[in-house]
């Protein structure tokens, strides 16, 4: 009886499901949909069609007090003959230099020291502390410890009987205090996530390496570099397109000068946009910021995977 | 031999730690200082007593605009977390045509500069009467939240076992009985690193909100900022008021750092 109960609905169970799941699909599909309908939605409006509305005042002369017209790459063969645009972009690049490789490599010896030294969760807590502040704080906070007279620094300075110096004020020293300041900042994050990639390498990998001999040299270069590598994978491509980014602590700091010291591409096409009023060609150069960001990240992603070795 | 390297080791550390905590040391306790006492020689000592009329002035001064960073944040924060978590369910646990597509997609919205999208944004914004007020930088701030957001929920959702989802659904449960009885109560970590990413992001941010508020409606970073260039408010009083600034993020860490530290480093891996 039960067997025979059972039977139709056992026999027959191949065919129906077909037809109801895809029934199910396509109204759970709807209901996928909505999710993500709204983010989707505000995506288009407010991201991709800016976008690509941008693209299209790159390619006008608007100017805010005339209506735009159409004047096609005109904008683009600029760039070329622009002085300020190849300062900028040498400015730019100037900045990522001095801060990556700084950053990065502090970032992993506090990191290294913080997973030999401490569990302290109050540690942890501290070392981020800079990068929660605000960029306008921090700003501020050294543009008066740096200040030519009565900066805490150059008090210091001269307290042990060296010249005081104009920090921001010159334009050699200009963009090294820059990127300094910004070191300050985000080195102690950045040390966060590397310790982060530290902790899930396996103890078990480094005893085995001891009982081979290996130094605690080879263990560094050898075992946790390799493994590290997404992480810095990760906080390189995050770190490299931030840097190309920055605006606010120029914005604070030294708006550009001194003699264009450091007016980086962002702080060009602020000016460009909003003091000049030439929005056209000030959208031009953010394309080519855009451009420049997506081809670095994509060849700092190829690089990083190069020769890897899959341990 | 180990103890002895371990404690050389604390030099560099201790002189790391200096390089880091001193700075903020100085703005609290300038904050604290009347002008009087602002000057060369006194700048390392602490306060002869609390000067607590610095930070009065700074607060008159930036009140209102501290009230517009929070109208700012909160809903800013909660908004993007939301869409972010709805979004990260999808992608990471509801394979639907064309999901393939978004998410490069997303992801790849984070690699544009906002700079390139400022000029055709204000220009929008203006068009659809949104420019000038909060509620325009908050949408602005939800919008360009999202890339995060998801990102950060497809990964942890990812990591949940599909046998979890399976039963669910196997004792008759739909996408949104899932979402509901079974993702979210689990994702409430992911949510704690999310609101306080996300509220960190908004309350600092300056670039947005110099260009898309008016004066009215600026939140303190930028009201902090064109009181410094006014040059006649004292270091003081400048200090007291980016302490105040500075502030809510801290309060907000103080109290939920430890969760965020916890997510961040799980989730950071993955990234």
């Amino acid at each position: 009886m039960t067997a025979s109960s059972q039977l139709p609905t056992g026999t027959a169970l191949p065919a129906p499901p077909a037809p109801g799941r895809r029934r199910l699909i396509t109204e759970e599909s709807v209901t996928a949909l909505f999710f993500i309908l709204p983010s989707l939605l505000g995506f288009i409006l407010f991201y991709a069609m800016p976008a690509l509305r941008g693209v299209w005042i790159s390619m006008t002369d608007w100017d805010l007090l005339t209506d735009a017209s159409f004047i096609g790459l005109q904008n683009y063969s600029r760039l070329f003959q622009d002085a300020e645009f190849w300062n900028a972009l040498k400015v730019t690049l100037y900045y990522v230099v001095l801060n990556i490789p700084l950053q990065t490599i502090l970032a992993v010896v506090i990191a290294v020291l913080m997973s030999r030294l401490t569990k302290s969760m109050l540690v942890r807590g501290l070392i981020i502390l800079p990068w929660l502040l605000p960029p306008v704080v921090v700003g501020l906070l050294w543009l008066w410890l740096l200040d030519p007279n009565i900066g805490i620094v150059n008090v210091a300075l001269k307290s042990l009987g060296l010249p005081m110096i104009a920090f921001l004020g010159l334009p050699q020293y200009a963009m090294p205090t820059i990127a300094m300041i910004n070191i300050w900042q985000y080195v102690g994050y950045t040390a966060l996530l590397i310790f982060a990639g530290l902790q899930s390498i396996p103890g078990s990998v480094y005893e085995a390496a001891s009982i081979d001999g290996a130094s605690e040299n080879q263990m560094f270069w050898r075992i946790t570099i390799p493994l590290l590598r997404p992480v810095l994978v990760f906080v390189l491509v995050t770190s490299v397109i931030g840097s190309f980014q920055i605006f606010d602590t120029i914005a604070i700091t030294t708006k550009g000068g001194p003699i264009n010291a450091t007016k980086v591409m962002n702080w060009y096409i602020y000016e460009q946009a909003f003091t000049r009023y030439n929005m056209g060609y000030s959208t031009t150069i953010s394309i080519i910021l855009f451009a420049i960001l997506v081809f670095i990240s994509l060849a700092q992603m190829r690089l990083m995977r190069a020769g890897e070795s899959d341990m | 031999m180990k103890t002895q390297r371990a404690s050389w080791l604390y030099l560099p550390l201790l002189l790391m730690a200096a390089f880091y905590i001193l700075p903020m040391y100085i703005m609290l306790s300038t904050g604290f200082k009347s002008f009087a006492e602002v000057s060369l020689k006194t700048m390392w000592n602490l306060p002869t007593g609390i000067h607590l009329e610095n930070f009065q002035r700074a607060y008159e001064a930036l009140a209102p605009n501290l009230w517009n960073s929070v109208r700012l944040v909160v809903p800013a924060a909660i908004i993007s977390s939301i869409l972010g978590s709805l979004n990260g369910f999808v992608l990471a646990k509801w394979k639907f045509r064309g999901a393939d597509l978004i998410f490069p997609l997303i992801l790849f919205g984070m690699f544009i500069p906002y700079q390139s999208i400022l000029i055709p944004l204000v220009e929008f914004m203006k068009r659809i009467n949104l420019y000038g007020g909060i509620w325009g930088l908050v949408l602005t701030h939800v919008i360009y939240g999202i890339p995060i957001t998801t990102l950060t929920f497809r990964n942890y959702y990812a990591g949940i076992p599909v046998e979890l989802v399976e039963a669910s659904r196997i004792d008759g449960a739909g996408i949104l009985g899932v979402y509901w009885h079974i993702m979210l109560p689990l994702s409430i970590p992911s949510f704690v690193v999310v609101l306080i990413w996300q509220f960190t992001a908004a309350w600092n941010d300056f670039l947005f909100a110099v260009v898309l508020t008016k004066p009215a409606s600026w939140p303190v970073t930028v009201a902090l900022n064109n009181l410094a260039g006014s040059q006649i408010i004292e270091w003081n009083v400048q200090m007291a008021g980016s302490f105040l600034a500075a502030l809510p993020t801290l309060l907000v860490y103080i109290f939920l750092g430890r969760y965020f530290l916890r997510g961040l480093l799980a989730g950071a891996v993955k990234g």
